[in-house]
C-alpha cells in the first residue's frame, strides 16, 4: 500500500521539483526555452495518444497546434490577452479542426491516413499563409498583448514557464486518464484487431473521432499559449514539417509512454538551440540521434529509462 | 411469433463466381442450427452477409422482426447478432481479462467512456470474473492472450462473444483444431450460459453437429441443399451425394 502510494507520488514529486528548480534558478532565456519544450512536448504527447495507442500516424498534428496558436493570437489582438479567453479560443479552434480531421480519417489507415492528414494540414497552412488580412500571411502576427489573468500580468519568463508547466501537468493527467479509460482501451483494440472490434459492437470510426478530438484539444491548449512565448506566431507553426518534427520528437522520447514526449522535445530543441550555434548542419545530429534511437532503443528514451528503473 | 433470424433470397457474387444463390433460412429463438457443407460451399460468406461484414447483391436479412440490411456490423452486434471468426480473433498483446472486459464494457454501453472509468472497469471486471469462473479455464486472467494455448484462445474468443449476451450467436468452426473433449467443453459453455440464445454453428465435425444441433442446414456450391432434423438430413440422398457420403453411416 505504502509502496503503491510511493510509486505514484514519486513521479509527481519529481515533476514538481523539475518545475520548481528552474523557476527558482534559471535565467530568462532558459525559462523561455524550457517553456517552449513544455508546450511542444504537450503537443507531442497528444500526438502520442494517436500514434501510441491508436497506431494512427498523423502528419497534420502541427495544423491543430498552429491553428490554435493563430486563433489565440487573433483573439488576443482583438479582445486582449486574458488567459482564459486565449485558451478557450485556441482550444476551440483546434477542436473544430480536429472534428473535421476526425471525420476525414474515420475510415482510413496507414498510408492513406498519412496522406489525408498531410493534405488537411497543408490546407491549414495555405489558409494561414494566404489569408493576410487575418493571419498576416508570411509575416505572421506580431505585437500581441501580454497574457493576463484578472489583475495579474503573465508576461515574465517565470510566469510563462510556470504556466506552461501547469498546462503540461494538467494535459499529462488528462492524457493518462484517457489511456486508462474504456475509450483508451478501445483505441488500442481498434489498432490491434479492427475487425474484431466491429464484431464486438464498437464503431472504429467513432473511436478514432474521439481520439482525434482528445488529441486535438490537448494540442490546441498547448498551441494557444505558444504565441505568447515570443509574442509572435508565423505560418511555420502550421507547416507539415513541424508535424514531422513532432513525430521525430515522439520517436526519440518513446512512442506510447506519454511522458517521453517531453524528453523527445527537450532533446530535439536542445540540439536545435545549442548545436546550431556551432554549425548550420545541426539536423545532421538530429538524424544521427534519431537513427541510433530507432536501432538501439526502439521504445525511445522513456522506454530505456523504464527498463533501467526496473533493473 | 416470427423467427429470430430470417434470411430471404440472399445472393452474392464475387466477379463471375456465385458464392451464394437464393439462400432462405430461418432461425428460432433458443434453437441450435448446424450449418454444414464442403469447403467453398458459402457458409462463411453467409455469416459475413448476416452480420453485415459483406453486402449481399440481393435478398434481405431480418433480425428480431426488423430489417437489418442497412446496419453496419457494429450496430448488428449491438442488437445481439454476434459472431466469432474462423480463427480465434483475440487481442494477443492484451491480457485474457482485458480481452473479455473489452466485450463486457461495450455490452454495458461503456465502451467509449472517458469519464467515470473506475465504475465502468469495476462493473466489467465483475462480469469477467463470472465468465472466467463459468468457463472453467484454469487461468487467473492476467496472462497475455498470446501465451494461452490454441484451445484456450478459442474458448476466450467464445467468452468474448458471450460477454455480449447475444440473442443469436454465429460460431464459425469454433471446434476446428480442438480435441473432442475441448470441443464438447466449448459447446457446454455456450449452452450453460443462456439456453435462450439461438446458435448457428458451422462445423466440419459431423459428430459435433449431429450430436448438438436441433436442425441442420446443408450448403453446397452456394446453394442451400436441405434443411431439416439431423435424422432427415442424414437420410437425404442428395446430402449424402454432395457431402456426407459414407460419413453418415
Amino acid at each position: 500500500m505504502r509502496r503503491a502510494l510511493l510509486s505514484r507520488a514519486a513521479p509527481m514529486a519529481a515533476a514538481l521539483l523539475a518545475l520548481a528548480l528552474p523557476a527558482a534558478l534559471a535565467g530568462p532565456f532558459h525559462l523561455r526555452f524550457l517553456a517552449e519544450i513544455l508546450l511542444l512536448g504537450t503537443a507531442v504527447m497528444s500526438l502520442d495518444l494517436l500514434v501510441g495507442s491508436g497506431g494512427l500516424v498523423s502528419l497534420g498534428h502541427a495544423a491543430l497546434f498552429g491553428t490554435a496558436a493563430y486563433a489565440a493570437a487573433v483573439a488576443a489582438l482583438h479582445l486582449g490577452g486574458n488567459l482564459l479567453l486565449v485558451l478557450g479560443a485556441g482550444t476551440g479552434a483546434a477542436l473544430l479542426l480536429a472534428a473535421l480531421m476526425g471525420v476525414a480519417i474515420m475510415r482510413s489507415s496507414h498510408l492513406f491516413l498519412l496522406i489525408l492528414t498531410l493534405l488537411l494540414g497543408q490546407i491549414a497552412w495555405e489558409v494561414a499563409f494566404h489569408w493576410r488580412a487575418v493571419t498576416g500571411g508570411a509575416d505572421g502576427l506580431r505585437g500581441l498583448p501580454p497574457l493576463s489573468l484578472g489583475p495579474w500580468r503573465l508576461d515574465g519568463p517565470r510566469a510563462l514557464f510556470l504556466l506552461a508547466g501547469g498546462l503540461a501537468l494538467a494535459a499529462h493527467a488528462l492524457a493518462r486518464s484517457f489511456v486508462a479509460a474504456p475509450i483508451g482501451r478501445a483505441l488500442v483494440g481498434a489498432r490491434e484487431q479492427p475487425l474484431r472490434m466491429s464484431a464486438l459492437g464498437y464503431s472504429t470510426a467513432r473511436i478514432r473521432l474521439r481520439a482525434m478530438l482528445a488529441a486535438g484539444g490537448i494540442a490546441g491548449a498547448a498551441g494557444s499559449l505558444y504565441p505568447f512565448l515570443n509574442l509572435y506566431v508565423g505560418p511555420q507553426s502550421v507547416h507539415w514539417s513541424l508535424s514531422a518534427t513532432m513525430i521525430i520528437m515522439l520517436v526519440i522520447g518513446g512512442v506510447g509512454s506519454l511522458w517521453g514526449a517531453f524528453l523527445g522535445s527537450a532533446v530535439y530543441l536542445a540540439l536545435q538551440t545549442y548545436v546550431s550555434a556551432y554549425t548550420d548542419r545541426w539536423q545532421l545530429f538530429v538524424g544521427v540521434i534519431f537513427v541510433l534511437i530507432v536501432l538501439l532503443l526502439p521504445h525511445g528514451l522513456a522506454g530505456a529509462a523504464a527498463r533501467w528503473r526496473r533493473g | 411469433m416470427s423467427p429470430l433470424l430470417e434470411i430471404a433470397g440472399i445472393g452474392k457474387s464475387f466477379g463471375a463466381f456465385r458464392a451464394l444463390s437464393d439462400i432462405s433460412l430461418a432461425v428460432e429463438e433458443g434453437e441450435t442450427l448446424g450449418l454444414i457443407g464442403p469447403n467453398g460451399a458459402g457458409k462463411t460468406t453467409l455469416f459475413n452477409v448476416v452480420t453485415g461484414f459483406l453486402r449481399p447483391d440481393s435478398g434481405a436479412v431480418r433480425f428480431a422482426g426488423a430489417p437489418v440490411d442497412r446496419l453496419p456490423p457494429e450496430k448488428r452486434a449491438a442488437l445481439g447478432l454476434v459472431r466469432t471468426f474462423q480463427k480465434a480473433m483475440v487481442f494477443p498483446a492484451l491480457s485474457l481479462r482485458e480481452n473479455l472486459a473489452m466485450a463486457a464494457r461495450q455490452r454495458a454501453g461503456h465502451g467509449l467512456r472517458w469519464l467515470g472509468a473506475r465504475t465502468c472497469h469495476a462493473e466489467a471486471d465483475a462480469k469477467v470474473e463470472r465468465l472466467l469462473a463459468e468457463s472453467g479455464l484454469p487461468r487467473g486472467g492476467g496472462e497475455r492472450m498470446a501465451d494461452l494455448s490454441y484451445g484456450e484462445q478459442r474458448i476466450a474468443d467464445l467468452l468474448m462473444a458471450l460477454a455480449l449476451e447475444p440473442r443469436l450467436l454465429l460460431l464459425d468452426e469454433p471446434t476446428a483444431g480442438l480435441s473432442q473433449a475441448e470441443a464438447e467443453r466449448l459447446l457446454r459453455i455456450v449452452r450453460r450460459h443462456d439456453s435462450r440464445t439461438a446458435l448457428v454453428l458451422i462445423a466440419h465435425d459431423i459428430d459435433i453437429v449431429f450430436g448438438h444441433c436441433d436442425r441442420i442446414a446443408v450448403m453446397h456450391l452456394g446453394r442451400l441443399l436441405r434443411t431439416g432434423t439431423p435424422q432427415a438430413v442424414r437420410a437425404d440422398a442428395a446430402v449424402r451425394a454432395a457431402y456426407l457420403g459414407s460419413l453418415a453411416d
